[in-house]
Order: structure tokens, then C-alpha cells, then sequence
């Protein structure tokens, strides 16, 4: 549905700014993960960056807001489903910014052995497989792309089972480790940002009923 | 072809068709009246020559029709017809301005049911009430003791006729003539039947004038929106001209951002410049029509109409205290409803209907 928005209502439809601003948002929100897996597990000062991005994500998540509204207000017959489904992507790309500003709240609250600890090694094999997914939700999402969308959820799916893993093991630990709070905290907030991104690659694959769900 | 770009074409044939149309109905409309007769006429122009009566019978007939365009395109073929005067014309003009506000007034009340949501929108909606309220307060008077509106209007409109103006109108009466002389034939050139038809596809031609109209522009206009409306007041006050000439309707231009009002997302001193712009992107239309007539005093009432508008704003808009007055009005109107939805009833069952009928045949 978002291709055909980009392909032929160039010159008039505000959704295809809107979707333009969208694929702008999952840019800064990469470059947030990012930012922010850097500060947890190589220990970089990149608070004030993060902070910005975010502050950034927000004003684009009430312009694309304001976008639909205006559209919905002058086509309401246009475009329904796409509008509702941009409100929905919108929304979870906002949560992944939020639990990437998490991770940085964690790393300046912990003192965390980054080097040597095999927990923060998982978190780095969890943060190699979550980076490639901004991209290829981006490319789902601008083509239409049925198949990498649902590749993205199926990557979900793995990220999912290693983060339940790595937080089973968190909770098992005998207490050899002091880091176990915070690493299986961080566990759970890359899981969330994998989900959120699951969640609109969703969009591109699912019903509108079904947004955020499994693939059908 | 794309389907896309085919049903444009369609559209614009269609708008074409139907503009012709209108334009045979205002010439009928003036022939009708002159089929009448003088007696008619006298009688019409009597009753008109309180300023009064012509400004309430402007709002009372435009509230009704929820069209300013039907009111001033009557009121341009009556004078066009001999059966109105300009100084007669000029205060209906001025009431089919108040009466055209009401539409978006009622568009509000759509938001009724959420209480902030439902200020917001009659704040937003009666902006356009007050200011076309003050504008009349302020000019009515002005226009009554030095006729200033009638001398600009003449002067333009001989000015227009001298560098060729009415020559660039020539064609439109020359296209229209033989069908309006046909319909007159047709209908045994009985003035009554040539009224009522004259009047009804005058009607119908406008409905789908601004149906088809806002099909073509509308759906291609939120970009602009969305660029426009939230820059600076002359940018936004140039958006509502070209908006609404497009549309040929100002109730169009101004309900259609009710809903952004209501939900927050413009604000009032946002859509105020919008609303004015509105105003005189509106006045296109008795323009147009008055173009077809071909008579000079039908293209002086069309000017009077646009003057009306623009001095309106040169009155209200440069100066900050008298600007704010309708924002304060219209605030205080939708801070009032916020007590008891009630008041916005009241409010625009008086305005629009109650005072206007009343003083008519008190004034009569």
C-alpha cells in the first residue's frame, strides 16, 4: 500500500510525505539504537546525541500525525487503512527511541564489566542481529515488500527466543556475576526494540486488524 | 490514459459545462426581470431602498440558501435586469457575507458531543462570523453617509469597460445569448416561469459548480494546506483567495478546516488570515456572473462586493486591537457555549434567522 502511495501521488498526497517522514524516523532511530549500543557495551559518552534523536523522533511522530488528520479531513474516503497504519508505525517507532534512551539510562546507572563478562557478549550478538532489521524494514516498508517484511518478523522471532534465553540465564545466575540486573534489563529492552520494528515491518504483510501481530 | 488523469478531464469538461450553465441561468435571471416589467422593478427597488432590509434579506437569503455565491449572483442579475439598484444591491452583498458564515458555523457543531474539542471549532468557525459582523458595523454606515463602496465599484468597473475590460465579457454574453433567448422563447417568455427555471438551475449549476470544483481541487490541495496554513498570515490570507476561487465557495474553504480547529491542530490566529482570504476569493463568482451580463452596473455590484472585502480587511486587519476583536469575540462566544452548549443554538438562531426575518418585516 505504501508503494503505490510513493510511486503515484507524488505532487499531491501529504501521505507520501508522510510516509517520506516516516522512513525518516526509522533513520534516526537506527542511528539512536546505535548510538545507544555503543554507550552499554563499549561504554562511549553519547547521552546528549541520544537525547537529541529522540527529542527529534517526537517532533516527526506529531507531524506525521498532523499529516494524516489534515488528509483524513479533506480525503476520508482516501487511503484509510495506510493513514491508520501510519499512526501505528509512528507509534512504535517513538517505543524503539524510547527503549533505546533506556539502554543509555543504563549504562550511565551501571558500572558494567563490558569487556570480559560472556553477558555482554550476548548483548553484542543480540545488537548484530537487530542492526541489519532498520534497514530492511525501511526497504519493506518503501517497496511494499511482502517477503523481507516477513523476513524481518521471522528474525524477530530467533531475537526473541536469544533474549529469552539470555535473561533465563540472567535469572539462574548463582551470583558470580554483579552485572545480571542491568545486562538482562538490556536484554529486554533489545527485545523490545526488535518487537517494535517487527511490528511495522507487520504493517506491510498484515490486515489493519491485525497490526503488531503475527504474520497471516 | 491513466483512469486517474482521464476522470480529471472528465472533471474539468464538467466544470466547463457547468460554469456555462450557471452563466445562462444569471443571464435568464436578468431576463426575466426585465420580461416583469418597470412596475415590478419599482416595486423591487422600493423595497430595497432601506439598507437595512436589503442587509437582512442578504443574510436571511444566503443563510437559507448556505450559498453567498446564489444570494450576490441574484442580486448581480437583478441589477442586471433593472430591477435592483447598486446602492440596493451593495447591502445585500454585504449581508450574503454574514449569512455565508453560518455554514461553517454549523459545520462546528459537529464536534458538539466533546465539550473542548467543540470550543475550539466555534471559536475557529465564528471567527469568520464576527469578523464579517464588525467589517458590515464598521462599513455599512461608512458606505450609507459617502457611498464610498459604490464610487470605487463605478469608477472600476468603467475603468475596466475603457481599457477593454468588457470586451474580454463580450464573448462570455455572446456564447450565452442565443440559449438564454431560446430558454426565454421556450418558456413563452412568461417572467414568472423564467424566474422560477432561472433560479433553480442557477441553484443546481452551483451545487455542482462547487461539487465538482472541490472534487478537482480539493483532493489535490492538502499539500498546500499543510504548507500554508501554518506559515505566515499573507501567505495564508493568499492561500484562502486561490482556494477558494478554485472552489468557488468560501462555506467550502472555511468548514473544511473546522476539523483541524476542533482537534487542536490549527490555531485560531492560524486560520483567521485563512478565513479572510476566503473572503474575497468568494467574491470570484458574482464576478464571473456579472462578466456574462455584460451590463455595467451588474460588473459595479460585483466590485462593490469585492471592495466590501478587502476594505473590510483594511479596516480590521492591520491594526492589533481591532484584529483581536473577533478572535476575543469568537473565544468568548465558544467559552460561553462551554458553560451550556445551548448559547451556540441561540447564537445562531438569532443571528442568522430570528433578527433578520424579524427586522425585515419590522423595516418593510
Amino acid at each position: 500500500m505504501f508503494k503505490e502511495i510513493m510511486q503515484t501521488d507524488k505532487r499531491t498526497s501529504l501521505l507520501y510525505d508522510a510516509i517520506n517522514e516516516v522512513l525518516n524516523m526509522l533513520g534516526r532511530s537506527e542511528h539512536m539504537f546505535d548510538l545507544a549500543c555503543n554507550s552499554l557495551l563499549e561504554n562511549a559518552d553519547n547521552s546528549a546525541e541520544v537525547q537529541r534523536e529522540d527529542r527529534d523522533i517526537n517532533a516527526s511522530e506529531r507531524i506525521v500525525r498532523r499529516m494524516i488528520f489534515e488528509h483524513l479531513t479533506l480525503n476520508p474516503q482516501q487511503d484509510l487503512p495506510t493513514s491508520l497504519s501510519l499512526l501505528s508505525i509512528v507509534h512504535d517507532i517513538e517505543r524503539s527511541g524510547d527503549y533505546a534512551k533506556s539502554l543509555i539510562e543504563l549504562s550511565e546507572w551501571a558500572d558494567l564489566d563490558r569487556s570480559s563478562s560472556a553477558y555482554a557478549e550476548s548483548c553484542r550478538t543480540l545488537q548484530g542481529a537487530i542492526a541489519p532489521l532498520f534497514s530492511q524494514v525501511v526497504e519493506a516498508l518503501r517497496d511494499s515488500n511482502t517477503d523481507v517484511a516477513r523476513g524481518v518478523m521471522r528474525q524477530h522471532e530467533n531475537i526473541k527466543q536469544q533474549s529469552s534465553a539470555l535473561i533465563e540465564q540472567l535469572v539462574k545466575d548463582d551470583g558470580r556475576s554483579n552485572d545480571t540486573v542491568p545486562f538482562a534489563l538490556a536484554a529486554r529492552f533489545l527485545r523490545r526494540i526488535s518487537a517494535h520494528l517487527s511490528n511495522v515491518a507487520s504493517s506491510v504483510v498484515n490486515p489493519f486488524d491485525r497490526l503488531s501481530g503475527k504474520e497471516t | 490514459m491513466k483512469r486517474d488523469t482521464l476522470l480529471l478531464w472528465l472533471q474539468i469538461i464538467g466544470l466547463i459545462l457547468v460554469l456555462y450553465i450557471f452563466l445562462v441561468s444569471i443571464g435568464l435571471l436578468g431576463g426575466s426581470f426585465k420580461l416583469f416589467g418597470k412596475e415590478l422593478a419599482k416595486q423591487l427597488i422600493e423595497m430595497t431602498s432601506n439598507p437595512l432590509v436589503g442587509l437582512f434579506a442578504g443574510i436571511l437569503g444566503t443563510t437559507l440558501a448556505q450559498s453567498s455565491s446564489t444570494t450576490t449572483s441574484i442580486a448581480v442579475g437583478m441589477v442586471a435586469g433593472g430591477a435592483l439598484t447598486i446602492e440596493g444591491a451593495i447591502p445585500v452583498i454585504m449581508g450574503a457575507n454574514i449569512g455565508t458564515s453560518v455554514t461553517n458555523t454549523l459545520v462546528s457543531m459537529g464536534h458538539i458531543t466533546r465539550k473542548e474539542e467543540f470550543k475550539r471549532a466555534l471559536a475557529g468557525a465564528t471567527v469568520h462570523d464576527f469578523f464579517n459582523l464588525i467589517a458590515v458595523l464598521i462599513l455599512l454606515p461608512l458606505e450609507m453617509a459617502t457611498g464610498y463602496l459604490q464610487h470605487i465599484s463605478e469608477k472600476t468597473a468603467t475603468l475596466f469597460q475603457g481599457i477593454g475590460g468588457m470586451k474580454f465579457a463580450n464573448p462570455l454574453k455572446t456564447i450565452t445569448e442565443p440559449v438564454i433567448k431560446w430558454l426565454i422563447a421556450l418558456l413563452g417568455a412568461n417572467p414568472i416561469l423564467c424566474l422560477i427555471v432561472a433560479l433553480i438551475i442557477m441553484y443546481l449549476a452551483l451545487k455542482f459548480l462547487v461539487d465538482l470544483a472541490r472534487g478537482v481541487v480539493i483532493k489535490r490541495a492538502e499539500r498546500y494546506l499543510h504548507r500554508y496554513l501554518f506559515g505566515a498570515a499573507p501567505i495564508a490570507m493568499l492561500f484562502g483567495i486561490i482556494l477558494t476561487i478554485m472552489v468557488q465557495s468560501s462555506s467550502i474553504t472555511t468548514s473544511m478546516i473546522v476539523p483541524l480547529i476542533g482537534a487542536g491542530i490549527l490555531t485560531l490566529e492560524q486560520v483567521f488570515p485563512f478565513t479572510l482570504g476566503a473572503n474575497i476569493g468568494t467574491t470570484v463568482t458574482a464576478m464571473l456572473a456579472s462578466l456574462a451580463t455584460g451590463n455595467i452596473a451588474a460588473v459595479t455590484v460585483a466590485f462593490a462586493h469585492l471592495f466590501f472585502n478587502v476594505t473590510g480587511i483594511a479596516f480590521v486587519y492591520p491594526i492589533s486591537q481591532i484584529r483581536q476583536l473577533p478572535l476575543r469575540m469568537a473565544r468568548g462566544l465558544a467559552e460561553l457555549t462551554s458553560k451550556s452548549r445551548l448559547y451556540a443554538f441561540v447564537y445562531v438562531g438569532c443571528v442568522f434567522f430570528l433578527i433578520p426575518l424579524l427586522l425585515i418585516l419590522v423595516w418593510r
